[in-house]
């Protein structure tokens, strides 16, 4: 069945397209070619720009020599840190400016005329450096005399010295005393890698000089409100002057929140006075841009006879490499992930982002959280497993309950957490959960075992940023929707398009959602942190259906008139006004619209008296704070919901090599109600496959403090070959202040993935691996242990 | 340190396209030159900067060394197969020549491990050439004991085993290699094992067997093992092989013997995910694999 007749046939019956798993808005313009990506944007004029980066992990700029470079024909403009208004102890600079605090960080920047002119130019370009010492291992850098190096920025207000760019404490009970009375005491550390987005398209920002004095950015960006205001900072420029433009994204994961180098290409364009574009490539992509935080997690749990944890003590280390950009505000996630999922009275944390001379850590899909959630899910089945339990049995015993209150304060609601491990046990539960139900391989040479592991998490949704909609009515009874909303693939344009639609009962076909058509732009729509922490759909959802509310409100008060009703008691949908306690009395939307002739008689169009049928809307949820002695939410919550997600994964591992080979994984997530579930799904499958690449074979290695295996082959992301059946489950759970209900599926299938194939990996030879990626080196040697012992 | 961007500067500023191997090698006299046959390798070398002084690419597509076909001259002991260097993984895995003999079975499972974007345009030719020990299919090659023919402007055309090139393949960088020859016999078999961190990707390492029984006694006749991604290039195992030559392939033997290979393999180098001790560890195992399932398939012929 076709989409529009599909769409016609549920309109008909239920009015909504909420529920209905339309075929993508974007998906002709995606498989044919002509969706718009940053890459695309080719101007007048246009220079190309290249950036010359530093060759040590920590060094003192002495000099830069451009003089040679400045008289190569082509070349019209190079910036250095000098170029930026604020340059010393700037936190995360545009350029470095007399240190460079990570090997390849960008030193000096060129514009010219060709992409091959700009390569030359930064061969003749002369930096003298002073190599220094340098750390990258967060336990040594946070060590007062351990430490080789202070890598400072005083203009972070968390720092503790030495190198600690935030710390945060949560005390909730005496975790300590609780322990002596506590007949199990079991104590494990966990760690997890740096760990790339690998997007498909590389980071890409295209800049030009507007006539006014400012600047227009097309940004690989998840939000182009964040880049005007980002860029109004490191130009020092008024962000009135600042027009940002996300086109499509080609993935995001959180990898894009470079503003820095878009501050380079604006400074080059603004100085040549000409369009520049700035094209990082895979390899500047993975070694000078934001990566996942590597972590060193302890997990210290006291237990009763009953299985119940009474005390929890986490000491959790996020290496942040040189700077912050966004890390230490992310960084609150590791104490969002360790407190939504599990009810213990006695819980202590300490989550400290350390700096060192690595590329700055940054957000990636469920920030922070995975590697949260990693520690815990991995520790709860090593309790399990010590106390004998059944892994799922344990788990609920100890889960928080919808009502109850979290070791921050914040009281759960609509949380699903039970049920989503009922819905994987019993998809995967053909004859019990485990090793012994699973058909193993009966020849005696098959050296292949076969296990199961579960895992459960929860994500927030941090609050935080406005997110503002403006919808119009037309005369047609078409609605056009005015919204920063960042399509990066997950199919957010669908998403809006099916509440707005589902508002005004009308085909999806009469939404002109404008970023579709021109990108979301910050001039030409109200403010929105774009598309992060799980968040879009329901703060622009949420935005939008009060612009549409509004946008209605003005039309009944103009129909109140014609038909003779109150306005209060006219609704606005499948392109009539209408009484709602006599249906019979309505009329047209266009109706309510004039005609005038537009060009000479000819040609007319329609027009309102007064004001538009334009309805503004705004969500902002207000976040709170954290006590920086408790812990305890102070102003409110930090998240305003929480989706549960629990996984079992099936593995098979060889016992002779260590190598892991994912079989199969059973994914329930509650997504409140899935506006769209076809797209649902979709995140879950591709949460599962990102999380199993992070889990098995993905890492950033680094050597002498520089990243070795900066391409596709020595990095290696799972191919179609290596995925595994991924079943998708839907729990939904409607929230009650989301758009009909829904809350958010992006991010919450990244977590239990990894902890599930270890568990997996246990249940099949009784090993335990607590370092990811999961190595089939790192299996054996866990293998070599157990023989030994 | 160089810049990663400068790295990647390559500039050819020629693209010829020889119609004669005589012509080819005239080319390849100078140092500015690199033959381009399924280009599959050429942008990941200019990227590492390997390339830099390369300003004309030599095309060899139209030198007809497309081919798949058997010798002329057969004897029914011995079938040699003759493949054109310019002939892609495709054409050969979708071979009647290669496909079902048990022979042929490690190469055919060699090449079935890349990805099909590979497989289309990737040559024999282009994979012995690069000499890299991480390539799958020259491991099988030269377990296979492949005779290369080459072309040079001193010896036009001259063979030499697969083994003295891998012994120095330097010295063959101003020939041009058009042919790839091996044989099978009667109750020969051959098997490829690969460990890999991901199905299409390189290997962390690999072995290669080719094993001929004896037709009466089925001992093993003759044996050839390679192992690859392990040495700076594929190294043939031959203490091993002697150890099992004339050998009954019982399992308790391969495995003995198997056990022995990683004391004799001593320069076994790390890799970005996997160190030299877990190579040396898996290095027996893989033999093992590679070498039952050589004689399973030669017992069953």
């Amino acid at each position: 069945m076709s989409s529009t007749s599909q769409e016609q046939n549920l309109l008909f019956k239920e009015k909504t397209l909420v529920g209905v798993p339309l075929q993508k808005v974007d998906s002709i313009l995606k498989v044919t070619g002509k969706a718009l990506y940053t890459k695309d944007v080719r101007l007048p004029d246009m220079l190309h720009a290249k950036i010359k980066r530093c060759p040590y992990p920590h060094a003192r700029i002495l000099s830069i020599d451009t003089s040679k470079a400045e008289q190569i024909p082509g070349v019209r403009a190079i910036v250095t840190g000098k170029d930026f208004p604020v340059q010393q102890n700037e936190d995360t600079p545009a350029v470095a400016f007399s240190e460079a605090l990570y090997a390849n960080q960008a030193v000096v920047a060129v514009a010219a005329d060709q992409r091959r002119t700009s390569e030359l130019a930064l061969e003749m370009i002369f930096v003298e450096y002073e190599p220094l010492p340098w750390v990258t291992d967060p336990e040594i850098a946070m060590t007062p005399g351990k430490t080789p190096t202070k890598i400072v920025h005083p203009s972070e207000t968390w720092y503790e010295d030495p190198n600690v760019g935030r710390h945060i404490k949560i005390r909730k009970g005496d975790a300590s005393a609780s322990f002596k009375e506590c007949d199990r005491v079991i104590e494990e550390k966990y760690t997890t890698g740096m760990v790339s987005h690998f997007q498909l398209e590389p980071v890409t920002f295209v800049a030009q000089p507007d006539p006014d004095g400012g600047v227009s950015v097309w940004a690989t960006s998840s939000g182009p409100h964040k880049t005007q205001y980002e860029l109004s900072r490191y130009l020092g420029m008024d962000a009135d002057k600042i027009r940002a433009k996300v086109p499509f994204l080609g993935g995001w994961f959180g990898s894009k929140e470079e503003c820095h180098v878009a501050a380079i290409c604006a400074k080059l364009a603004l100085k040549a006075d000409r369009p520049v574009k700035l094209e990082l490539s895979r390899e500047e992509t993975l070694t000078a841009t934001g990566q996942r935080h590597p972590s060193v997690i302890t997990v210290k749990d006291g237990i009763n006879k009953g299985g119940k944890i009474v005390a929890r003590q986490i000491r959790a280390i996020f290496n942040g490499g040189a700077y912050s950009s966004l890390g230490n505000n992310v960084v609150i996630n590791a104490v969002l992930g360790a407190v939504s999922v599990y009810d213990i009275p006695n819980f202590h944390m300490d989550c400290y982002r350390v700096y060192t001379n690595e590329q700055p850590g940054t957000p990636m899909r469920g920030p922070i959280g995975f590697q949260i959630a990693w520690a815990i899910e991995c520790q709860m089945e090593r309790i399990a497993n010590e106390l004998g339990m059944d892994p799922v049995e344990f788990r609920l015993k100890n889960v928080l309950k919808e009502g109850s209150e979290n070791a921050i304060g914040e009281l759960m609601e609509s949380i699903s957490h039970d049920k989503v491990l009922e819905q994987v046990t019993s998809a995967m539960k053909l004859n019990g959960q485990g090793k012994s139900s699973i058909p193993q391989d009966s020849t005696q040479e098959n050296k292949w075992v076969r296990g199961r592991g579960v895992a459960l998490s929860a994500k927030w949704a941090p609050g935080g940023s406005p997110h503002q909609a403006m919808v119009r009515v037309k005369e047609s009874g078409k609605v056009e929707v005015w919204v920063d909303v960042v399509e990066n693939g997950q199919g957010i344009y669908t998403g809006i398009t099916q509440i707005v639609a589902s508002e005004f009962g009308i085909p999806s076909t009469d939404i002109l959602l404008m970023p579709l058509v021109f990108g979301s732009d910050s001039s030409m729509s109200g403010l929105s942190g774009g598309a992060s922490a799980s968040r879009q759909l329901v703060n622009l959802g949420n935005a939008v259906l009060e612009a549409s509310s509004n946008a209605k409100k003005l039309m009944a008060e103009r129909a109140s008139k014609k038909l003779g009703v109150p306005s209060h008691d006219l609704d606005v949908r499948e392109g009539r006004v209408f009484s709602k306690t006599d249906f019979r009395r309505s009329l047209k939307i266009s109706e309510l619209f004039l005609r005038a002739p537009i060009v000479g008689y000819r040609t007319v169009a329609s027009f309102t008296e007064g004001v538009e049928f334009v309805g503004y809307g705004t969500f902002y949820f207000r976040q709170g704070k954290l006590d920086p002695e408790t812990g305890m939410t102070i102003g409110g919550r930090i998240s305003p919901f929480y989706m549960s997600t629990a996984q079992i994964a099936e593995v098979s591992v060889n016992v002779e090599t260590g190598q892991v080979r994912v079989e199969k994984i059973v994914a329930a997530a509650d997504v409140g109600v899935a506006i769209n579930p076809d797209l649902a799904k979709g995140q879950i499958v591709g949460s599962v496959c990102m999380a199993m690449g992070a889990a098995t074979s993905e890492e950033l290695v680094f050597k002498d403090g520089k990243i070795i295996n900066a391409n596709l082959a020595d990095y290696e992301i799972p191919s179609i070959f290596d995925v595994p059946l991924v079943i998708p489950i839907l729990v939904e759970n409607p929230l009650q202040n989301g758009p009909f209900g829904a809350k958010s599926a992006g991010e919450p299938s990244m977590f239990p993935t990894a902890p599930a194939i270890r568990n997996a990996i246990h249940d099949a030879l009784g090993i335990w691996v607590n370092d990811l990626p999961i190595t089939s080196e790192r299996v054996l040697e866990a293998l070599q242990k157990l023989r030994e012992n | 340190m160089r810049d990663l961007e400068l790295n990647m500067v390559f500039d050819p500023s020629e693209v010829l396209r020889p119609s004669s191997f005589q012509d080819a090698v005239e080319t390849l006299d100078s140092s500015d030159s690199k033959i381009v046959a399924g280009n599959t390798s050429l942008y990941s070398l200019a990227r590492k900067g390997r390339l830099e002084n390369i300003k004309k690419l030599v095309d060899i597509s139209k030198l007809g060394i497309s081919y798949i076909k058997e010798a002329e001259s057969q004897t029914s002991e011995e079938k040699k197969i003759l493949v054109g260097a310019g002939t892609t993984f495709q054409e050969i895995t979708s071979s009647s020549l290669i496909n079902g003999r048990p022979e042929y079975a490690g190469l055919k499972e060699a090449l079935n491990k890349s990805p099909p974007q590979i497989r289309n345009v990737a040559t024999i030719g282009g994979s012995i050439c690069s000499a890299v020990s991480f390539y799958d299919l020259p491991i099988v090659l030269f377990a296979l004991g492949t005779t290369l023919k080459f072309f040079s402007k001193k010896e036009g055309e001259h063979l030499i085993t697969i083994d003295s090139f891998f012994q120095n393949p330097a010295l063959y960088g101003k020939s041009l290699l058009i042919e790839c020859q091996f044989s099978s016999s009667p109750n020969s078999a051959s098997s490829f094992v690969k460990l890999c961190r991901r199905m299409s990707g390189y290997a962390v390492a690999m072995t290669a067997a080719r094993i001929k029984l004896d037709r009466t006694s089925r001992e093993i006749d003759d044996i050839r093992l390679v192992i690859g991604a392990m040495t700076k290039t594929p190294q043939r195992l031959n203490q091993v092989e002697e150890e099992l030559r004339h050998k009954e392939p019982s399992i308790e033997t391969i495995t003995r013997m198997c056990e022995k290979s990683a004391d004799l393999v001593h320069d076994i180098i790390p890799s970005v995910h996997a160190s030299t001790a877990y190579k040396k560890r898996v290095l027996p195992i893989l033999l093992r694999e590679a070498i039952t399932t050589a004689v399973e398939r030669a017992t069953e012929r």
